[in-house]
């Protein structure tokens, strides 16, 4: 009778262990992945900083440099926010799609895309040419399309 | 042509009915320009909506009698009295926006004037189609905005869902053609009720649209970048 309490006990136990081990590992998942929506709303922000100030009658190249860098770094870092089993079955609400994993040679070539057009754009914004500027900044808008397209959910 | 014992009265000014039509088109428009990321004519579409809802407001104080919000904006109380004849299989007394008619224009237009200007301010996510206002606004607070922008449009979508519904009602249960009257503008009504032929104001809608026409390119142009 006893033991058939204490394995019963024991059972129970074992459960909440195994279940608060889940849980942490969920806790760890969402750490990265709102991590990872953080700095991507701070490339989206650094962004926005750059088209904000080019629209200006007399933008500030200075400016636009910081937020330049910012996105180079970003940019570079991003490799990092993928790990495995951070998409949308880790139980968080994230707009990754399973296609970054199920698609890893398509994804990373998005993902290099960015870093090499950000590297660019670093370089067209030392050049201290506005209307060169302008273009480029199009282009670097159009990475953050190229990799959105194929791998973030449409909102709608 | 109306028959011996009616006349066709003209009940609804041809700018509140081509608000009307208007808005019905430019919804349309702005839904599928959104859709296929037409984001350029999305927002020409914004633009004109915001207009059209302003000149309406405006017409709604200083438009024809039935048109005037005064006229038919009423209270819970006549609001419920009315919506109990509702089941009634035969067409109305009222001239006009009925009381819960009323409603229905009051809670479409504020949707249609708050969405453009959510529009505004809206960041979308690659921040190259984002608002001419944006620049005015933190990025977090722009998507915050980009989202209502997406809620607001699921709720007008029900509103007007709601309305074409209601419209049908009344065309094949009721046997009153309110798609007809906002059309042409004339509602057949008996002789006994001597209803006589709204009058337009043309100068007030010239005023009007000139207003309207001027705050969206003052907001677009000159305040927006």
């Amino acid at each position: 009778m006893q033991t058939i309490r204490r394995f019963q006990g024991l059972s129970v136990l074992s459960v909440f262990v195994f279940l608060s081990a889940l849980a942490a590992d969920g806790d760890a998942m969402e750490d990265v992945i709102k991590s990872r929506q953080q700095n991507l709303r701070d490339m989206g922000g650094a962004f926005k900083g750059i088209n904000d100030e080019l629209k200006k009658d007399k933008p500030m190249v200075t400016l636009i440099k910081q937020y330049a860098e910012q996105i180079d770094d970003l940019a570079q870092q991003q490799k990092h926010w993928f790990p495995a089993g951070s998409g949308p079955e880790a139980g968080v609400k994230t707009a990754a799609k399973p296609e970054i994993w199920t698609k890893p040679a398509d994804f990373k070539k998005v993902q290099d895309a960015l870093i090499v057009e950000s590297a660019k754009f670093l370089q067209v914004v030392a050049g201290n040419d506005l209307d060169a500027i302008k273009a480029e900044t199009r282009l670097l808008g159009q990475a953050c399309g190229a990799c959105h397209r194929p791998f973030r959910v449409k909102e709608d | 042509m109306g028959s011996p014992a009616f006349n066709k009265i003209r009940i609804w000014d041809l700018p509140t009915r081509a608000v009307h039509w208007l808005l019905g088109v430019l919804f349309a428009f702005s839904w599928w320009t959104a859709d296929t990321a037409r984001l350029d004519w999305h927002k020409l579409s914004g633009y004109s909506i915001l207009a059209l809802v302003l000149f309406r407001l405006y017409w709604g104080v200083f438009g024809s009698d039935t048109a005037r919000f005064q006229n038919f904006v009423t209270g819970p109380r006549a609001f419920f009295a009315h919506a109990r004849t509702m089941l009634r299989p035969s067409a109305g007394a009222i001239i006009g926006h009925t009381p819960t008619g009323a409603w229905s224009v009051l809670a479409m237009l504020s949707l249609l004037l708050l969405q453009p200007v959510l529009g505004l301010f809206a960041v979308d996510i690659d921040g190259i189609e984002s608002g001419p206002l944006s620049h005015l606004v933190s990025f977090d607070t722009g998507r915050k905005l980009a989202e209502w922008h997406n809620t607001i449009f699921n709720i007008l979508l029900a509103l007007i869902g709601m309305h074409i519904a209601a419209v049908l009602f009344y065309l094949f249960y009721k046997r009153q053609n309110l798609i007809a009257s906002m059309w042409s503008g004339r509602r057949a009504l008996p002789h006994e009720t001597r209803a006589q032929d709204i009058d337009t104001p043309t100068g007030a809608a010239l005023i009007g649209i000139v207003l309207a026409i001027a705050i969206v390119v003052i907001l677009v142009r000159w305040i927006g970048r």
